[in-house]
């Protein structure tokens, strides 16, 4: 399970949250003290350091970055930043807050900032990050094509004094604040660079939580978090969390149900029960991601615009949402759910069932001869959808064959790169920060690495280049444009967005996700 | 086929032949009720359609989503699956991949078995030291992980590949059998009086120690099929065996687990099946075993 | 003896060493990428990062090279790193206590349940108790463990509230009852029959008329003649299981959330993290060997008939 486990973990990265457990009973806890404890996927305890981590809910509350995005306006506000200014949108200049400090007592200063980041940019650090940096300045001179990088810091972060930071981009960026939100770019004190891969397991932080005891050594599946006293933003409720990880977060939420957590992230199956279990306990959490049916564009079958229209009509989406998912997902209109800033537009035209218009379609392009081969990575959801589509394709298309491949993340995606997938691919994917300009720029991007369909559109490039360089209210409206554009090409057609749970025991309140999905473990109210 | 086995092995068995075996067999309630059930399930693997339409249903393709995970209604007895395909139709198609599969690793495992333990327990020496160090690597190494491994080599996953993943593992069992078998078969007087009036080597090894040296292995194998069922639904679970489309017991449970709370039915259904298919394999092959020798029990057991 | 002992174990090292081999030449040859798996499906490593961990990893170089090398860090000791970038000593020296808390759980509950439950069948030939006890093993070995596993975990975990559902928080023995129960099922049918008719042969045997005779009373029979004579096959079998056991922990612990040995090798196969896989692989199959020979060795000392060497 395992397998599917890492799947289901990386594609809900962002969103999974905790279960946490009971009382204040746990081992060593002083009376009186107000502790819960949350699960989360193996996944998220993983690595710590900023440049590795995967931006989770434990991540962000050891570590707090520049910006954070409000999760009711979904727009970047400053938290560690005074102020974020740019005239042009390539050069940016970053002014810190004073007062915020490390868990260790050392003051966050604009060094802090340049250090972590040219740490992640840095190639031979191999930090998983490291490709966020790339609309840096010098990000190409830390990691040439061969041999070892002339250079150890981005020309592009410049440290004016300790309170400024200078910013210079590659290429206009007009959400730069969106994207310094990820804690890929939260600061690291002086004494990380002493020991890194000891920073990775303890690491020392300015979030509102500091690790407590070993950390994550070898095997270890629970971390606690105190209270840090020092923190400058808005402090914490628990004085102590205690965070488990699960391989299998149907083995959380069953922890969830014995009383032995407080907070769990509820998935897949697991959410009808948890609906009828927890009733006002669970709350839904939309997830700013599309699961959709990408359409191989090299493969000359697909070439015909009318032959994805044929199967985008084909799919049912209503049906499998309701009766599939048991009404959690919200069956595709649109690129993006209105969670995300941008999305909840109806652009996709072709999304409505309507398995005449999907006959006449396939027909007028001069129908279909042969088996149709549908793909997908392991993952428990994706599988039973794709097979409900395949289902759908055979019956409203006339499809005689339709067989369905599961491949792991690692070897679906190197295929999928090499060209040598051969039919539609049934794939998730989250919106980097929370804008339409990022998932539009994900998957339609010609250079981006999760653009698996080969889609490549000057029109659409050209918009996106303009929305980068416009303000914000601008930039909105022609990211929308292009999104409606590349709908209209319909390199994929979206199925759903999908929908997760939280839920909680009667021993907290206040859960409530974050912009992407997890509980905001500061915000988790005990008693 | 493990009858057929026992019945021409005993038939050319030189020291005495035990007669009566099959009227033996057929006194005994256990075998006829184990050995009904198999050719059940055999029938059903080799013609499902002539029991999937029994209530009215039939095509295990044909599923209407809004039907999803509905329990029993009505021309549908078990309800109907997560795609809202009928239940019933889906659980006796599913027998197919389960029999074959059982079919194909007990065949490659008894060639397997039968030569490499004939060649240790007759020739002995590093022949023996070899073959018995290989069986050790494989007996000691955990098999499941080493299943997952191969599986998550293989590119396709479907009813040989997994049968020769679990062929691998499995085949020192019976070896080591075989081994012991031979090993006291090539001791007897009879093969000491082949070779004495110059019977060469291949002759002695297959006309007087293997038919002897079968019987354990014939009856193990029996108790093997079971077991060998219950490994292909263990894997699937894993995510290395059969996937879906597949139609097969594994593939319905791994769905089904997911469900298990919401719609208890679709593990249920699939289960029994399963459960009572192993039942009357192991059911059937203990019979065989009492009914063909008792001192086989010692030999079967000890591995 | 000791001379048998030696022999085993030096016969143990070949083995050993064919088993690393074997387990780095599976993983190297799993499809796939290793630097994709590292990444995930929504996070597309950046080239040079990925050349950096190539060589980080010695991923480019061909399989000998790479066995060549562990094998040498080997000699000194050195188990190599796991991808996450810890010492897999580290990894072991952290889980075994786990595997091997439920090892022996699980072993005990095989052993004296199966011993039991075979004992008492065997006794009661063909009365009730006989027939539950066949029946019994015979649905257990048909059942699905992953079925079994649920169902313990929603019945007596969630709603009877008596056994934690997972972890390893309330320690051993509590912890562990409920995946050493369900992992015990693996043996249990096996052990049971094999003491049934194990029991029964003894029943009928020779000495065993001799005592009644004698006029021992029945108990005394039962334990002093039936059982320590039937306990030696079994003993035999319960070596054996234990691989069964070691195999069985990367599905129980994975279901329980128990950070063993079992879940490390199974988090480490779909991550191509080969130094774990091999590690913990070799580490699961050195104990299989050692339990063995002592099994053996108890085996002589049980049934001096048996001569060792």
């Amino acid at each position: 399970m395992s397998v599917k486990k890492v799947l289901g973990a990386a594609a809900l990265a962002v969103a999974l949250t905790a279960c946490s457990s009971g009382g204040s009973g746990g081992a060593g806890t002083p009376q009186g003290e107000k502790s819960f404890s949350v699960g989360v996927t193996t996944y998220f305890l993983s690595h710590l350091t900023p440049g590795r981590s995967v931006a989770s809910n434990v991540d962000y509350a050891l570590f707090t970055p520049l910006t954070t995005v409000d999760a009711t306006s979904g727009k970047a506000v400053n938290a560690v930043a005074e102020s974020i200014e740019t005239d042009d949108n390539v050069t940016w200049t970053v002014k810190i807050k004073p007062g915020w400090t490390f868990h260790n007592g050392e003051q966050v200063t604009a060094q802090s900032f340049a250090d972590s980041w040219n740490a992640t940019a840095y190639a031979p650090n191999a930090f998983e990050n490291n490709f966020m940096f790339a609309p840096f300045k010098g990000y190409a001179e830390l990691n040439p094509a061969d041999g070892k990088p002339s250079e150890k810091t981005l020309s592009g972060v410049e440290v004016v004094d300790p309170a400024t930071l200078k910013i210079t981009l590659t290429k206009p960026l007009s959400l730069l604040p969106y994207v310094l939100a990820q804690t890929a770019f939260a600061p690291m004190p002086k004494a990380a660079f002493a020991d890194l891969p000891g920073f990775d397991r303890k690491p020392i932080g300015n979030g509102p939580y500091q690790l407590d005891g070993e950390g994550l050594a070898a095997g270890v599946t629970k971390v606690a978090l105190r209270k840090f006293g020092g923190y400058q933003g808005q402090a914490g409720d628990a004085d102590r969390i205690e965070v488990k990880s699960y391989q299998d977060e149907a083995a959380s939420y069953r922890d969830l149900q014995a009383g032995a957590l407080d907070v769990s992230l509820v998935t897949g199956n697991n959410l009808t029960d948890a609906a009828a279990r927890f009733k006002d306990r669970l709350v839904r959490v939309p997830f700013p991601a599309v699961i959709y049916l990408g359409f191989p564009l090299w493969d000359k079958r697909f070439s015909d615009v009318k032959v994805r229209q044929a199967f985008a009509h084909a799919i049912d989406r209503e049906t499998i949402v309701k009766s599939l998912l048991r009404g959690f997902g919200q069956p595709a209109t649109g690129l993006a759910g209105a969670s995300v800033p941008g999305g909840g537009a109806a652009d996709c035209a072709a999304c409505s069932y309507d398995p005449a218009k999907a006959k006449a379609l396939l027909a007028e392009a001069g129908g279909w001869s042969g088996p149709l081969k549908l793909w997908t990575y392991q993952d428990p959801v994706n599988t039973v959808v794709l097979e409900a589509v395949g289902n759908q394709l055979r019956a409203n298309l006339g499809i005689e064959t339709v067989t369905t491949q599961t491949q792991p993340v690692d070897q679906l995606y190197p295929n999928l790169a090499a060209k040598k997938i051969d039919g539609p691919v049934l794939l998730y994917m989250g919106a980097g920060y929370p804008h339409l300009y990022a998932l539009a720029d994900q998957l339609f991007t010609k250079t981006s690495a999760s653009n698996v369909t080969g889609y490549d559109s000057p029109e659409f490039a050209k918009l996106m280049a303009d929305a980068a360089k416009a303000g914000q209210e601008e930039a909105m409206g022609l990211t929308q444009r292009a999104a409606k554009l590349a709908m209209d090409g319909l390199p994929l057609t979206p199925l759903f967005q999908p929908v997760g749970g939280l839920a909680y025991s009667t021993r907290v309140s206040g859960v409530k996700p974050e912009f992407l999905g997890a509980a905001v473990l500061s915000a988790v109210k005990v008693g | 086929m493990a009858s057929s086995t026992l019945a021409s092995a005993s038939a050319e068995a030189p020291p005495a032949a035990r007669p009566g075996l099959l009227a033996k067999l057929r006194r005994r309630p256990a075998f006829a009720i184990s050995s009904a059930i198999a050719l059940v399930v055999c029938a059903m693997a080799a013609v499902p359609q002539a029991f999937a339409g029994w209530f009215g249903g039939g095509d295990p393709r044909k599923c209407d989503l809004v039907n999803s995970g509905l329990p029993p209604a009505p021309g549908h007895p078990f309800g109907f699956d997560i795609q809202g395909c009928d239940l019933y139709s889906n659980v006796v198609y599913g027998a197919r991949s389960s029999v074959l599969i059982a079919l194909l690793v007990t065949a490659g495992m008894i060639v397997v078995a039968v030569v490499l333990g004939s060649l240790a327990g007759y020739f002995r020496g590093w022949v023996d030291a070899v073959i018995s160090r290989v069986m050790d690597v494989f007996f000691g190494f955990p098999a499941l992980v080493g299943m997952i491994v191969l599986l998550q080599a293989a590119s396709t996953h479907n009813e040989w590949t997994v049968s020769a993943v679990l062929i691998l593992f499995g085949w020192p069992v019976l070896a080591r059998v075989m081994r012991g078998s031979v090993l006291e078969t090539a001791t007897g007087e009879y093969v000491a009086a082949a070779r004495g009036v110059g019977a060469g080597t291949a002759r002695i090894l297959l006309r007087h120690v293997l038919p002897n040296a079968l019987g354990p292995v014939a009856v193990l194998t029996g108790l093997n099929v079971g077991g060998v069922i219950a490994s292909e639904s263990a894997l699937t679970f894993l995510g290395v065996g059969l996937q879906t489309p597949a139609i097969s017991w594994g593939v319905q449970l791994n769905t089904a687990q997911q469900y298990f709370v919401t719609s208890p039915h679709l593990l249920i259904f699939p289960s029994i099946f399963l459960t009572v298919t192993v039942l009357s394999f192991v059911l059937l092959g203990d019979s065989l075993r009492d009914a063909f020798d008792p001192r086989l029990r010692q030999e079967v057991a000890r591995p | 003896m000791g001379k048998y002992a030696l022999h085993r174990l030096l016969m143990a090292l070949p083995v050993l060493l064919g088993t690393t081999f074997l387990i780095y030449l599976a993983v190297y040859a799993l499809p796939g990428d290793p630097i994709q798996a590292l990444a995930g499906p929504n996070r597309a490593l950046s080239p040079s990062v990925e050349q950096a961990l190539r060589e980080r990893f010695h991923l480019d170089d061909p399989l000998l090279v790479q066995y060549g090398s562990y094998l040498k860090g080997l000699l000194s000791g050195d188990l190599g790193m796991s991808f996450a970038g810890r010492p897999v000593s580290e990894v072991i020296a952290a889980s075994w206590p786990v595997t091997f808390q439920l090892g022996v759980t699980a072993w005990l509950f095989m052993t004296v349940l199966g011993v039991l439950l075979g004992t008492v069948a065997g006794l009661r030939r063909g009365r009730l108790a006989d027939a539950l006890v066949l029946g019994g093993t015979t649905v257990v070995m048909g059942v699905p463990f992953f079925v079994v596993a649920y169902v313990a975990q929603i019945v007596l975990g969630v709603n009877l509230g008596w056994l934690p559902v997972s972890g390893t928080d309330a320690g051993w023995p509590l912890a562990y009852v409920m995946p050493g129960l369900v992992l015990a099922l693996y043996g249990l049918p096996q052990v049971a029959r094999l003491t049934r008719t194990s029991v029964l042969d003894n029943l009928n045997a020779d000495h065993v008329d001799t005592a009644t005779a004698k006029g021992l009373r029945p108990r005394a029979v039962v334990v002093r003649h039936v059982l320590r004579n039937s306990l030696i096959p079994v003993v035999s079998l319960l070596g054996v299981s234990l691989g069964y056991l070691l195999s069985g922990t990367v599905l129980i612990e994975g279901i329980f959330n128990l950070p063993g040995l079992g879940y490390q090798i199974f988090t480490a196969i779909p991550q191509h993290d080969g130094p774990v896989v091999v590690g913990v692989g070799t580490l699961l199959v050195l104990v299989f060997l050692l339990v063995n020979l002592l099994v053996d060795l108890l085996y002589g000392i049980l049934d001096p008939r048996i001569r060792l060497g």
